[in-house]
């Protein structure tokens, strides 16, 4: 095993970090600083080229922030001039305070001593490998691909490594933490007639280059399945019985509760769910988690962008709504514990409230029992995006594929793509049957509304529910 | 730091060529939850990035290689001679086709994005931001939940090894917001409206505020999506943007080389005079009030305007300078923003047909290359009989190649973020998902 090193840079800043926190310590009444440094590398065989370069991930920098009388002001940067920083700082911070004089008063920010680090570990290490070998294997896996079929007019394969390396400073808490993350795809256009489909497989997690030998082996699956999509009808608009597939499983509960749960939503007023803590909101057989800890993929960390650590919270129990997860401000607000959920996209953004690895538990059905207890429903497979609701628990996901069920077996007929909506207490709730099988993908990002994109994963079992189709 | 970077890749005989950026940005941000300031922040930021091209062989067999690397302005000189020498490996290890980049077309240029907030410091210009933005705060018992404003100052210049050198400042406002709309015994409901502009135009961010509380006001009192078995979809505002862009995609030079494009150069991509409009699209530098003008693109090229798609038949393709090469087209740039010429009738004659208008969704798609589109409707109207009923729920889905050649443009026009372009569509095939 390989373990990710920290970041030289961090550690060589840190006393200079710490000096201008120390000295704004006196000013402020409080003051901390979060430092990033992370790298990585994109990677991409396509038809007619390879292609490379630094991830959009990449990121070094600082951000301070201050609490004044209540207020709290942040200043971002990603330079360190000669001299004294803390002055440095105080320059900025001070006109934003004063600027947001009438702003709103936070209870204090706490600052409770911690010191602790993680530094995470992985099979092989991706940035010591050659990166033609990188290429080579991608572009064999695109090979593969295109010539499984007349069909296939595009086939492209594409891998990201990201390292990344966070530190965070206040007076009473000294916190470190590198670990790396690895998402790759297979991607494929295929065209009969005017009919035009793509498909993908995605692959992702705590992992390095280890990834990648998941890639080639998928190509056959992906090949049948994006010709078998070729001759997709549209979806005939109406109610039915579904079978999510892991990640739609994962999505649903991403999208339908867990940005509902996200407690800034909460404290502005956004959100449903604080009418319903405590109460039904899904099937008793329901039982729904989020947290950086608890399981290790693409949304775990030791501490979060506000230097809380990582903690898991059982957001459904037995169909009950039991908890939200919180930012520190509007943990602060509603006098709840932070969560550890508190997430920037970078140094240069605001932390908001945000998920880590959110799922539902496994059940005790076969996925072949699901399938038989179903007379005429859709297996909904292949996310291709999903959008929250959390004030009026709306819920829409679109699949890429549509498998039709009838009498319990797979007809063999696909629709493509579908939309799905519903009522998300009626989606939930009309929930009879979860398979015991669990599987957590972590591939692409989460956005709040339309920005503010961090890595998250989310999954969870086979799930039989119903949804209005289109 | 520019200097020194520029010596160490001139100094590196392994580079064939080479590409550098420099981007400072500064901004404010305010965050308003009700109209209460919840949080401010001020960003301070500059960055580096490198591009290397690495060539073997010659002659016909001439292949290069490319890698782009981001270099901090904290990097140590043991830390900028790692980040190349990463990239000059990477870009050694590909064997591309040879393409050029580009070369300067003159003397520098010194380019200022025309802007009613250059000169002015950003904070006093958030001010009168939020005043617009706030002045229309309350529509008939909708009015604004929360809102988050940002202001920044971007100058960005580009140097490479053929001598280009162009810079430019420009400015990128965006603002997003949620409206709620409520009245007893309803359940008090919400929208999400943002807009990204490059000019302080108060008329323009209050009339987008406006049109926004009086959508959640329609969502409020909205029936669930009833049948609407065959009749066309009006696409409005942002939403009909969306579905431009299907036609502008159609145009990437990348999209093309990939094979992932729609249409071929020569195709017809609408009508050349059925029951649809022409289209007819221009990719330009300069859309006024759009953030994303530039008088070059991402490499330095000098954009000018390309008339891509003439009559409904697409004829020039756009984009950055390999892939018009590869394809071995006239080099154009990459452009960000276009124009789409109005259709023959006004949107109160699309208007006066029965049709349901697609007004919100919770997140609509349209796939650039299958042509799919679609989203869950969170409001729209069905309008029919001179009634103009407000309905949500459900879902719209369709094919943009099942509608070529029959999609109809309002003959007044609108500025979006990516175009200048007509303010509504119809679209007459779509299936509507009722609710129940």
């Amino acid at each position: 095993m390989h373990t990710c090193p920290p970041s030289d840079f961090l550690r060589g800043a840190a006393p200079r970090l710490k000096e201008a926190v120390d000295a704004l310590s006196k000013r402020y009444d409080y003051i901390s600083v979060l430092g990033t440094d992370s790298f990585g590398a994109n990677y991409a065989a396509t038809p007619g080229e390879l292609r490379a370069g630094d991830s959009n991930w990449v990121e070094r920098g600082f951000v301070f922030r201050a609490q004044k009388d209540g207020v709290v002001a942040e200043h971002a940067f990603n330079e360190l001039p000669d001299g004294d920083l803390s002055e440095t700082v105080r320059r900025a911070l001070d006109p934003i305070l004063a600027a947001a004089a009438s702003a709103r008063r936070y209870p204090p920010l706490p600052d409770e001593p911690a010191r602790q680090s993680w530094f995470g570990s992985i099979a092989r290490d991706p940035f010591t490998a050659r990166p033609e070998d990188i290429l080579e294997l991608l572009s064999k896996a695109r090979n593969a691909l295109s010539g499984s079929s007349a069909e296939i007019v595009y086939s492209g394969a594409r891998a990201e490594f990201m390292r990344v390396a966070k530190l965070f400073l206040s007076p009473n808490r000294e916190l470190e933490q590198a670990f790396m993350w690895a998402q790759a795809y297979v991607v494929a256009v295929g065209k009969r007639g005017d009919a035009t489909k793509e498909d993908y497989r995605s692959f992702s997690g705590l992992k390095g280059l280890e990834l990648l030998d998941e890639v080639v082996e998928a190509v056959p699956d992906l090949a049948t399945e994006l010709v078998d999509m070729l001759g997709a009808v549209p979806m005939e608009p109406g109610e039915y019985d579904v079978i999510m597939d892991p990640d739609v499983t994962g999505t649903l509960a991403h999208e339908a509760f867990g940005h509902g749960v996200e407690t800034d939503m909460f404290v502005k007023g956004r959100a449903k769910a604080p009418e319903y803590l405590g109460k039904p909101v899904a099937s008793p057989i329901v039982q729904m988690w989020d947290g950086a800890a608890g399981v290790e993929h693409c949304g775990s960390f030791l501490f979060d962008d506000e230097g809380r650590l990582a903690t898991k919270t059982r957001i459904i129990e037995n169909g009950i709504l039991k908890s939200g997860i919180s930012d520190l401000g509007s943990a602060l607000t509603l006098g709840v514990p932070p969560s550890g959920n508190g997430r920037r996209q970078a140094f240069d953004h605001k932390a908001y409230a945000r998920m880590t690895n959110t799922y539902i538990d496994p059940g005790s059905s076969t996925f072949e029992d699901m399938l038989a207890s179903i007379d005429h429903g859709w297996l909904l497979q292949k996310m291709n995006s999903g959008m929250e609701d959390p004030k009026n628990w709306g819920i829409q996901l679109v699949v890429m594929i549509g498998r039709e069920i009838r009498a319990g077996k797979l007809t063999g007929k696909i629709a493509s793509p579908v939309v799905c909506s519903g009522y998300v207490p009626d989606v939930l709730s009309a929930i009879t049957m979860i398979s015991k099988d669990f599987e957590l993908s972590g591939s692409g990002y989460c956005g709040k509304g339309y920005k503010e994109f961090v890595k998250v994963s989310s999954g969870g079992p086979y799930v039989k529910t119903r949804m209005r189709l289109g | 730091m520019l200097n020194v970077i520029q010596a160490a890749l001139r100094a590196d005989k392994r580079i064939h060529d080479w590409r550098l950026t420099e981007t400072r940005k500064r901004g404010v941000e305010w965050y308003f939850s009700g109209s209460v300031l919840d949080t401010a922040r001020s960003v301070d930021t500059l960055s580096y990035s490198i591009a290397v091209y690495v060539d073997a062989g010659e002659g016909d067999a001439r292949t290069r290689g490319a890698f782009s690397v981001s270099v901090h302005p904290t990097a140590t000189h043991a830390e900028l001679k790692a980040a190349i020498d990463r990239a000059v490996t990477a870009a050694a290890g590909m064997r591309n086709p040879w393409y050029p980049i580009p070369e300067p077309s003159g003397a520098p240029v010194h380019a200022q994005v025309a802007s009613g907030f250059s000169g002015m410091p950003l904070e006093s210009s958030m001010e009168g931001l939020r005043s617009a933005l706030y002045g229309a705060s309350t529509v008939d018992g909708a009015s604004i939940n929360s809102l988050e404003l940002f202001l920044a100052s971007h100058d960005v210049r580009i140097v490479n090894s053929r001598g280009l050198d162009v810079q430019k400042r420009s400015y990128r406002g965006f603002t997003e917001f949620i409206v709620n709309a409520s009245a007893p015994g309803k359940d008090e409901i919400e929208l999400y409206g943002d807009l990204e502009f490059s000019e302080p135009d108060d008329k323009r961010l209050r009339a987008a505020m406006i049109d926004k509380l009086t959508q959640a006001k329609d969502r409020l009192v909205a029936i669930p999506t009833p049948a609407c078995d065959g009749l066309p979809v009006l696409f409005k505002g942002p939403l009909a943007a969306d579905i431009y862009e299907y036609w502008f995609m159609a145009t990437q030079a990348q999209f093309a080389y990939d094979k992932t494009a729609p249409f071929k150069l020569g195709d017809l991509v609408g009508t050349d005079g059925g029951r649809g409009d022409a289209i007819r699209l221009k990719a330009v530098p300069v859309v006024a009030g759009s953030p994303r003008s530039t008088p070059f693109d991402p490499e330095g090229t000098a954009l000018g305007t390309v008339p891509c798609i003439t009559d409904g038949r697409l004829e020039h393709l756009v984009g950055p300078l390999k892939y018009t090469h590869y394809l071995g087209l006239p080099a154009t740039g990459d452009h960000p923003v276009f124009e789409l010429d109005a259709g023959r009738d006004s949107l109160e004659r699309l208007a006066s047909e029965p049709h349901v208008e697609a007004a919100a969704f919770s997140d609509f798609f349209v796939d650039p290359t299958t042509g799919d589109f679609g989203g869950e409707l969170r409001l729209g109207y069905r309008v029919e009989g001179g009634k103009r009923v407000p309905i949500s729920g459900g879902s719209i889905t369709g094919s943009m190649a099942d509608n070529r050649g029959e999609i109809r443009l309002s003959k007044e026009l609108d500025t979006f973020p990516g175009c200048r372009a007509p303010v509504a569509c119809l679209i007459p095939k779509a299936r509507i998902a009722s609710v129940g």
